[in-house]
């Protein structure tokens, strides 16, 4: 969701976008994305067209419902991920 | 055949008939869309191992379909969990009321045959889910085995169940664990297996 926040991409580009944003840490199968993308519709956070470019691909873009519940969700791991940093011992060498 | 035909070669057998031919043919095409353009920036090889297991994607895909992505296995199997500890509680109840001894034979009757339901009920669920569903089951019957045992104690029960109490709830959880993980195999096995026996062919 927060792939296709930035405009709308096809599913090769969120899985760039993906990799890249996270510096290639996050190695997910760029099969899998496709289940999310189609729960994402299905959901009505994000719609799907064909590209009239290239039209073997289709292109996903949010819905306004869909920036809402990114935007509540990422407040949400926020909140979770600060929590887990304050109970998890420093690592060696960070401040 | 290129490493990205054999690969949508096993996604189209791995899918094999569970998605309707238009939206299978939609997903295979945006399939080879995508492994064609990763392929431009890698070479077929990796396009195609960065993609995924044919079989896990297959397998995603027919959930997101069926509307199963993303949702919780509690979530999916929260029905037959409640009828599984609500027949346990049966027996609670009737104890703590002091009737055990009046009913105990309808209540395990009732308890067997809401059993067999809940069992069926399982093997449809997982079948048409697609997900392993056993965690919140084993959960479920662990839980409604403590309480009994609990009641029991609580109500007249013996030195012989309170000094065999982990002992019978260890042997509870292996049984019933194994037998709702065997369940949930052979139902998951026969949906793949039926749907192998059926390949779609290629448009």
């Amino acid at each position: 969701m927060a792939a296709l926040a930035e405009g709308p991409k096809h599913g090769y580009a969120v899985a760039k976008a993906v990799r890249e944003a996270s510096g290639g840490t996050l190695k997910i199968g760029e099969g899998q994305l496709y289940p999310a993308l189609y729960a994402l519709e299905a959901e009505g956070w994000a719609t799907g067209e064909w590209d009239a470019e290239a039209p073997d691909r289709r292109v996903y873009r949010l819905t306004d419902e869909g920036r809402a519940e990114l935007a509540r969700r990422a407040v949400k791991w926020h909140e979770f991920a600060g929590a887990v940093a304050l109970v998890l011992p420093k690592a060696e060498g960070t401040a | 055949m290129s490493p990205v035909e054999s690969y949508l070669a096993d996604l189209r057998t791995a899918l094999g008939d569970r998605l309707p031919p238009a939206v299978h043919e939609i997903r295979m095409r945006e399939a080879r869309a995508h492994l064609l353009e990763s392929a431009k920036e890698v070479d077929e090889v990796q396009a195609v191992r960065r993609y995924g297991r044919a079989r896990t994607v297959a397998n995603g895909l027919v959930r997101a379909h069926r509307g199963y992505e993303g949702r919780s296995a509690w979530s999916l199997a929260s029905p037959l969990v409640s009828a599984l500890v609500a027949s346990g509680m049966l027996t609670s109840v009737l104890i703590v009321f002091g009737l055990a001894g009046d009913h105990a034979a309808t209540a395990a009757m009732v308890q067997r045959c809401v059993f067999v339901l809940v069992a069926l009920g399982f093997a449809l669920r997982t079948a048409q889910t697609d997900r392993w569903l056993a965690g919140p089951m084993i959960a479920a019957h662990v839980a409604g085995a403590a309480l009994l045992l609990l009641t029991r104690l609580a109500h007249g029960g013996s030195a012989f169940w309170s000094e065999r109490l982990a002992t019978f709830l260890l042997l509870n959880l292996l049984i019933v664990s194994a037998g709702w993980l065997l369940l949930n195999a052979l139902a998951l096995g026969t949906v793949r297996l039926l749907s192998l026996r059926r390949p779609r062919r290629a448009a």
